[in-house]
């Protein structure tokens, strides 16, 4: 994989460095996404708010963007160059659980942390690694949505169409352990890709089974195709959605119909009341014209809450572990844009099902 | 004095000083304990490692290909079914499938999180492959359900399509996983047989601790131990002038030192016994001599008093001369008692009679040193365990300190010797009034060679005297006094059979009859005649008809020549002693033995063994009267 070509691309990109130079003990947060992240604005922010900061020790931030694409063997390699620079501390990414699942043990041979702001599989939990997940993994939401289906839709049967990969599968799996749990009948399981013939995969569906609720376990682009043939079968359908198809932007495409019975799962929502969460989607949107998505937040808190371990525990990998893990026991929780973050109990308080109006998330449902 | 031997080879005389045996044993356990850590933590460090890195991949691997070939062949029966169900338009078939597919098992993805390295991207792509064909083979089946065969035809191609692709991508993911085991084990191969390298070095770094260990063991334990060995053998076979070679000032070395204390007590203790036993001899020997002139007087006189017309002033004097013969004879015969006496360790013995036995061999020394002397006995002590002469040792040693003590102070000087019974103890105190045990002596008073009288004294006597109360299971102890010193002797009493038992001494006859000797016939055997004349004269006159010989020869000719009632013979004769007579007569007249009557100045001559019993055994000087109710015992008997 090391051509010329390919070494050109792989250049370390310092795309921000701090004021204070590049002294020996500069810290580094590693970024580890590929060209074009949607969330790069997010990372400007933080920088930004790091840079208003006194530091006591130097902290950099290193995107490594040199691979494109977000499979497994692109997150390995890119982890092993992340790794082999001494002064990253901790990783922030990537983005899709099959990659943080491929580079965690990488980081975690490495003794750098790895903070998944985005990455849902339960899988991460089990890895015994160092890796710590900001939100709350698949399964959760799974539960989170039998929940919403029995306590706010009163449900007693749904299909689930979710993708075929950890994401989807994981989040099917948590559903229909909560719908079970709630004598909802899962009526329908299908299997989808991001390229498939949803369709005639809805037709299919609706040929054996009429349910009260549709769940789509999916990306964007999957989701908003199944939930306009579900809508041409079976107008105003309910259907709710996973935390991956949260572009309010995207999905504001479905129109006010499909919107008015479509429910998204989300793990942050800017609240009026929220003074630091107004501020920050104020800037976010002064910057780049759009409200921020839940992962632009966990991205920023991601980056702010290594900088204040880095602060803490100094320049020091182990050191920046072990602060990081203390958090919610013998260290306070860290106060994050998102909510207090600490690692020691489920985060299902931070799910919230959100409903798109006028092309902006509202808070429709919490537990 | 014969010179010393020392046991041990010669070498270089000064002590090496060094670690002590306890140190160096410990140091040898530390160094066994090193060896033994360093091995494991060698054998820890290098293969175990590997070892356990490869248990560790190799199993998730093993799991992961297990894991990899059961989802392939279920994809593969999947893709069975569903072109069984597209193809033959069968609807239960799909609807398998779709079962099959969205079963959990169908779920569940690659643990990529515990593959190896070079594996990951393998089972990536492994993974999304497998889950584009279940996508493809459920969207086939949906379009047939729908009616479009077409479409679901294609899509079932596209997924024979990923299939095969899966299928290269399985084989490629095998060949690296074994490679890589392959590797691995190689690497552990590579290990173990530097480890093997390395044990071998660690085996021999072990000989030769072990070797230097026996060396060590060899120089600071086995000889020393071999030199005390052979110094014990040498002291038990009797050679008392051997010392041991003192090689280091460790504890084997002060144990050489003690052995070589030791062997010099046992010299000076025998080279006291044997001039002890020299004095015994020679006191046994001049007691001999000098019985028989007291016989012969104490005879004389016996002799010259049955003359009726002597005057009283002559009366008088041979009356004396006869007392003071017989009050010699006594004292010699404590003395022969004193010196040469054979007895039991531990019998019923009767300490108010060793006090006076002690106290009658010291007595002369009273008068001229002007002792004021007490003696306080307990008429109702019981017997206490022990042997009469041994103890009676004891007390004149004790009995002799005081008297050198008191020597040492003005008069008046005051001796008091006292028993008195304590509990299931019986005691002996000897208490002076003399110069006393001066403090710095007294922890030292009954060590060897310890002694307050100088070149005077030779430092064994408290010493032996404590040794001997001990054996017979009392104490000696020294207890300090106002003025003067207090040595306090305490023995156990006696058992009540053994009280009963007490060996009465050989007591004085009965006085004679008063009736003649008239028609007895007696054989008086001696080799002085100035004994045997007067005992003769005696006999004659007291009617008896006397033989006379001078040593057994003689007597077993006149036995030959005359028929006999008694035999008188003496017990120490030239050419044949009174024991020897009696041995013949046992052997050739054996009915003229029941008539003997031995006399004799030193019965212990005969060492326990009496020819004749004890009662017909006359202990010279011996009055004439105690002879003839003698001969009339053995005569009616």
């Amino acid at each position: 994989m090391h051509t010329p070509d390919r070494r050109r691309s792989l250049l370390l990109l310092a795309l921000m460095a701090t004021a204070c130079g590049r002294s020996p003990g500069t810290a580094k947060i590693g970024l580890a996404y590929s060209p074009g992240w949607r969330n790069i604005e997010a990372a400007r922010l933080a920088l930004s708010d790091l840079n208003a900061m006194q530091q006591v020790h130097p902290i950099r931030l290193l995107l490594d963007s040199s691979f494109a694409g977000d499979s497994a063997q692109v997150e390995v390699r890119r982890a092993q160059r992340l790794v082999a620079d001494p002064g990253v501390m901790t990783v922030i990414g990537p983005s899709n659980s099959r990659g943080a699942l491929a580079a965690g043990p990488v980081y975690t041979a490495a003794g750098v942390t790895q903070i998944n702001p985005q990455a849902t599989s339960y899988l991460l939990s089990r890895m015994d690694g160092r890796t710590l997940s900001l939100i709350p993994d698949d399964s959760l939401e799974g539960v989170f949505i039998g929940m919403f289906l029995a306590d706010s839709l009163h449900a007693r049967s749904a299909t689930i169409f979710f993708a075929n990969d950890e994401y989807g599968i994981g989040l099917r799996e948590g559903a229909e352990r909560a719908l079970s749990n709630r004598a909802i009948q899962v009526t329908d399981k299908v299997p989808f890709s991001e390229a498939g013939a949803f369709r005639v995969l809805v037709r299919s569906s609706l040929q054996r089974a009429r349910p009260d609720v549709f769940v789509i376990a999916g990306r964007a682009t999957a989701t908003i195709e199944i939930a306009r043939a579900l809508h041409e079968v079976v107008p105003g359908a309910q259907i709710v959605v996973g935390d991956g198809a949260m572009v309010p932007e995207r999905l504001a495409t479905l129109g006010d119909s499909i919107l008015a019975t479509l429910h998204v799962v989300s793990f942050w929502v800017a609240q009026p009341g929220d003074s630091a969460a107004m501020a920050f989607s104020r800037r976010f949107r002064d910057a780049l014209g759009r409200d921020p998505e839940p992962a632009d937040a966990y991205v920023y808190d991601g980056i702010m809450l290594s900088a204040a371990a880095i602060r803490a525990a100094g320049v020091d990998r182990d050191a920046v572990w072990n602060w990081l893990r203390a958090l919610g026991t013998t260290e306070p929780p860290y106060q994050g844009l998102t909510g207090p973050i600490a690692f020691n109990e489920p985060p299902l308080s931070r799910m919230v099902m959100i409903r798109i109006r006028n092309g902006h998330a509202e808070a429709e449902w919490r537990r | 004095m014969a010179p010393l031997t020392e046991v041990g080879a010669p070498g270089a005389s000064s002590l090496r000083a060094g670690l002590s045996l306890r140190s160096l044993s410990l140091l040898a356990v530390l160094c066994i304990i090193l060896y033994v850590v360093g091995l494991t933590a060698y054998i820890g460090a290098t293969v175990a490692p590997r070892a356990a890195r490869l248990r560790a991949e190799t199993i998730p691997m093993l799991q992961l290909f297990g894991q990899i070939a059961q989802r392939a062949s279920r994809t593969e029966a999947l893709m069975v079914e569903a072109r069984h169900g597209i193809l033959n338009e069968d609807g239960a078939a799909r609807e398998r499938v779709r079962a099959a597919l969205a079963a959990p098992a169908a779920a569940s993805s690659p643990l990529l999180s515990h593959a190896p390295l070079e594996l990951r991207e393998l089972l990536a792509r492994t993974s999304v492959l497998q889950a584009e064909i279940e996508t493809r083979l459920n969207e086939s089946v949906a379009q047939a359900d729908v009616g479009r065969t077409d479409s679901a035809t294609r899509a079932l191609a596209v997924a024979d399509s990923l299939h095969a692709e899966m299928g290269l991508v399985l084989v490629s993911a095998e060949q690296l996983g074994l490679r890589g085991l392959a590797n691995r084990e190689s690497q552990l191969s590579d290990a173990l047989q530097r480890a093997v390298r390395t044990m071998i070095g660690w085996m021999a770094l072990g000989v030769l601790l072990l070797i230097a260990l026996m060396v060590v063991v060899h120089r600071r334990v086995r000889q020393p131990l071999r030199d005390l060995e052979a110094g014990l053998d040498s002291v038990s076979a009797g050679e008392l002038n051997t010392t041991v070679r003192v090689r280091r000032q460790d504890e084997l070395g002060h144990l050489a030192s003690h052995f070589n204390d030791m062997t010099g007590v046992l010299r000076a203790r025998a080279a006291e016994q044997g001039r002890f036993a020299a004095a015994g001899e020679l006191v046994a020997g001049v007691a001999h001599e000098v019985n028989n002139p007291l016989m012969a007087i104490a005879a004389l006189a016996d002799t010259r008093l049955e003359d009726p017309t002597l005057t009283p002033e002559l009366r008088m004097e041979l009356g004396q001369i006869r007392r003071q013969a017989r009050r010699a004879g006594k004292l010699l015969s404590g003395l022969l008692r004193f010196v040469r006496a054979r007895e039991p360790l531990k019998a019923a013995v009767s300490l108010n009679d060793v006090v006076r036995s002690a106290v009658d061999l010291v007595s002369y020394r009273f008068g001229v040193e002007e002792i004021e002397f007490e003696l306080r006995l307990d008429d109702h002590l019981p017997p206490a365990r022990g042997a009469a002469v041994r103890l009676e040792q004891v007390i004149v040693n004790l009995l002799s300190n005081a008297l050198d003590s008191l020597a040492h102070v003005p008069p008046p000087r005051s001796l008091l010797v006292e028993t008195w019974r304590s509990g299931e103890h019986a005691s002996i105190a000897v208490t002076d009034r003399g110069a006393g045990i001066a403090p710095e002596m007294r922890s030292r008073l009954f060590h060897p060679f310890a002694s307050t009288k100088g070149a005077g004294g030779t430092g064994l006597g408290l010493y032996i005297s404590r040794e001997i109360i001990r054996e017979l299971g009392g104490d000696l102890v020294y207890e300090p006094a106002t003025a003067g010193a207090r040595f306090v002797v305490t023995l156990p009493l006696a058992d009540t059979e053994a009280a009963d038992a007490i060996a009465r001494p050989i007591t004085p006859l009965p006085p004679a009859a008063v009736e003649s000797l008239q028609g007895w016939r007696i054989l008086l055997v001696d080799d002085e005649e100035v004994v045997r004349s007067p005992i003769a004269r005696f006999l004659s006159r007291r009617g008896a008809t006397v033989y006379e010989a001078s040593d057994g020869i003689e007597a077993l000719a006149a036995l030959d020549r005359h028929a006999v009632d008694a035999i008188i013979a003496d017990l120490r004769m030239p050419r044949m002693d009174g024991a020897a007579f009696c041995a013949e007569l046992a052997r050739s007249r054996p009915g003229q033995l029941a008539r003997v009557i031995l006399l004799s100045g030193d019965l212990s001559q005969l060492q326990g063994v009496l020819p004749v019993p004890a009662e017909r055994v006359l202990a010279k000087p011996v009055e004439l009267v105690e002879i003839e109710a003698a001969v009339r015992r053995v005569g009616m008997g």
